[in-house]
């Protein structure tokens, strides 16, 4: 459906924020781009939409129904934005116009999409927001994006992001800001999306296990660990996984299991990226990159998993 | 979760008038409480610019009250002065009868105010008419100047400044950027001196100077009139739409990174929908603001360009009355002036009060 062949990105300082990330999407299926700030991960979005503006540097292939969305003409790129792809930012942010309100941007996009008159689509976007789990759709489409809780924002941007016929959702960090109940009824939300592929960039661990199919771990730029959710859950492969999930509250807050206090001094370049944290780390992690190792279904990028030279 | 109804599920029984500060019958009370809520935040403002012109009034008392000499000097000159002092000093007494300069300083201040609310400014020591006529009919010249150059350069300065703020290294932005900001660097005064040397003495196409020929009638007068203020009005307009350009060049360009930009972006929306339905407005309260504080500005600061052209506005009536040491028409001058400056600046804020909601609900400002 839509897969990101060797994506990498920088910037014109020079500062590298995707690394030869390989990444796929499969129709109806719920994947979960899980990193921590400056992992990348909401690069990896804006990416696909190709709204990184004119300052980066893109390399790889983005495929999506056999068009390369990196090599599109605008009105083609226009197009695709339209027709297949739906990008959900963060409610936290101000991914609605602050000047207008919530229910004349989600009737704007209704119409856009589809020719009804404006009484209809006001009647669609009020079910949208219903469906969204709002319970006074009609108020929050009065209000404007300031009067809303970032809860409530997020809600009107998710059936923004369901109002078109897109089979791809783009989702940015949907629990920024939320707290552990409106968080579980989010996951709820996006768990219950059927029919579309969705691929959702999220540091939120419980939340990623809570919907995703499967996963992916984005560390400082690079891909390092995917596979399907259960499997990635019931036992990680990489050691900054393993760190992660050992340090969740249901898994004892185990500190100790996670990551060593970066090393001082900077591990020289081409070895592994997380060799400065890790406890496993052998010589040959600061030797050499890893490359993304296949181990069942499931790739990670770690030495540890490489058949001995 | 469905992904999307194919029949409308929930419709209020009211239909979508009854929306909440909309005009349905429901909500008529939220709709009165927002437009209290905007009623009392403009009255503050109101209240601060009512402040602002006592304010000015007041200077205007002292200034001359407080300034070294006696003030009758300045009216009669100081040789007149000194003769009068030495044969008839009832007469000075009664030049400063006349000019509300007796008596202790409080009561002065009284029938100040007392006069400035009768809009009774007195008379001016240069023309010894009343200083009103004159400072209207010239506020009015400078306006039929400054209105025109002010929207003109709003709209090109802003329009070509929303095109090259939103497509940085773009056609527009290539090509505006360089010259707006030449025509930033040159001072008001040399810029008119330039066009009435080229347009004028070389070319002859337009007249040295003035506001008509006189004698003229009806139409033929107003195309005249248009005709002698086509230079000052070019040359205010390039000036203010330098500035217009830039401001809104910079918000635009700002204004592009904002998340809900990127997002209407990735719906794809077509750019010109995005530039017109949701950059503009949101760059329009920082330009309003800004247009309004210069017009207020321009009100004043066109004088350069009025002395050269001899356009008989504000700015030539200023520079006229401090080569005649006329204190009454100064004050009003600078009276109107700051009047003006405050008017606009509440227009601004009652501009950006009807068309940003959180200043309007509190939220901030
Ligand atoms: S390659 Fe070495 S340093 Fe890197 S994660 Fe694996 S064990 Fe740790």
């Amino acid at each position: 459906m839509l897969r990101a062949e060797d994506v990498s990105v920088s910037f014109a300082g020079g500062a590298r924020v995707l690394d030869e990330v390989t990444l796929g999407l499969a129709a109806g299926r719920k994947t979960c781009v899980i990193g921590e700030t400056g992992s990348g991960k909401s690069m990896l979005l804006l990416t696909i939409l190709g709204l990184l503006g004119p300052g980066a540097a893109v390399s790889g292939r983005i495929l999506m129904d056999g068009l390369d969305l990196l090599r599109l003409s605008p009105r083609e790129l226009r197009k695709a934005r339209k027709e297949r792809l739906s990008y959900i930012p963060q409610g936290s942010g101000n991914g609605l116009n602050p000047l207008y309100t919530a229910g004349s941007q989600l009737t704007e996009l209704i119409r856009f999409h589809r020719e009804v008159p404006q009484g209809e689509a006001v009647s669609l976007a009020g079910s949208l927001l219903a469906q969204a789990g709002l319970d006074d759709p009609f108020r929050v489409m009065a209000s404007y994006p300031f009067q809303l809780s970032g809860g409530m924002r997020q809600r009107v941007l998710a059936a923004m992001g369901l109002s078109g016929e897109a089979p791809i959702l783009l989702v940015d960090e949907p629990t920024k800001g939320l707290d552990r109940a409106r968080i579980d009824l989010m996951a709820a939300l996006f768990r219950g999306i059927e029919g579309k592929s969705m691929l959702c960039v999220t540091h939120d661990l419980r939340f990623a296990r809570q919907v995703a199919d499967s996963v992916a771990v984005l560390y400082s730029s690079e891909l390092i660990e995917e596979g399907s959710c259960g499997e990635f859950y019931s036992g990680p492969l990489h050691p900054y996984s393993r760190a992660m999930l050992a340090a969740l509250p249901e898994n004892g807050l185990k500190a100790e299991a996670g990551f060593a206090p970066p090393r001082s001094g900077k591990v020289a370049a081409g070895g592994c990226a997380f060799a400065s944290r890790c406890r496993e780390a052998v010589p040959r992690c600061l030797r050499g990159r890893p490359p993304l190792i296949a181990a069942g279904n499931r790739r990670v990028r770690c030495w540890k998993h490489a058949p001995e030279p | 979760m469905r992904v999307f109804p194919e029949r409308p599920a929930t419709r209020p029984a009211e239909g979508p008038a009854a929306w909440p500060g909309g005009p349905g019958d429901g909500d008529r009370k939220s709709f009165r409480r927002a437009l209290a809520a905007r009623l009392s935040r403009l009255g503050s403002k109101a209240a601060a610019a009512a402040l602002t012109v006592f304010c000015i009034v007041s200077v205007n008392f002292a200034l001359i009250r407080f300034m070294p000499g006696d003030p009758v000097t300045h009216i009669v000159g100081e040789d007149e002065y000194l003769m009068l002092e030495a044969s008839s000093p009832e007469t000075i007494e009664a030049i400063r009868a006349e000019y509300g300069l007796d008596g202790s300083l409080p009561a002065q201040f009284a029938a100040y105010l007392a006069r400035t609310a009768r809009l009774d400014f007195g008379s001016s020591y240069r023309t010894k008419g009343p200083v009103l006529d004159t400072a209207l009919r010239r506020m009015k010249f400078t306006l039929l100047l400054a209105v025109p150059s002010t929207a003109l350069a709003a709209v090109i300065g802003g329009a070509l400044g929303l095109l090259a703020g939103w497509r940085k290294g773009g056609l527009a932005d290539m090509t505006a950027s360089p010259v707006m900001g030449l025509l930033q660097t040159v001072p008001a005064n040399c810029l008119a001196i330039a066009f009435l040397l080229l347009f004028s003495f070389r070319l002859g196409a337009f007249p040295l100077g003035g506001i008509t020929e006189g004698g003229l009638t009806g139409a033929e007068k107003a195309l005249d009139i248009l005709w002698h203020m086509a230079l000052p009005a070019a040359v205010l307009t390039l000036l203010k739409c330098s500035s217009d350009y830039m401001l809104m060049k910079s918000v635009v360009a700002s204004l592009r990174d904002e998340e809900y930009v990127l997002t209407a972006m990735s719906r794809g929306y077509s750019e010109w929908r995005i530039l017109t339905g949701h950059v503009l407005k949101n760059a329009l309260c920082p330009f309003i603001t800004s247009l309004c504080m210069q017009f207020g500005y321009i009100l004043s600061g066109s004088m350069l360009v009025e002395v050269v052209f001899s356009w008989p506005g504000m700015g030539m009536l200023v520079h006229e009355s401090v080569a005649g040491k006329d204190f009454p028409m100064l004050q009003t001058c600078f009276l109107f002036m700051g009047a003006c400056v405050v008017a606009c600046n509440l227009l601004a804020d009652a501009l950006v009060l009807a068309i940003d909601p959180r200043v309007r609900e509190g939220g901030i400002g």
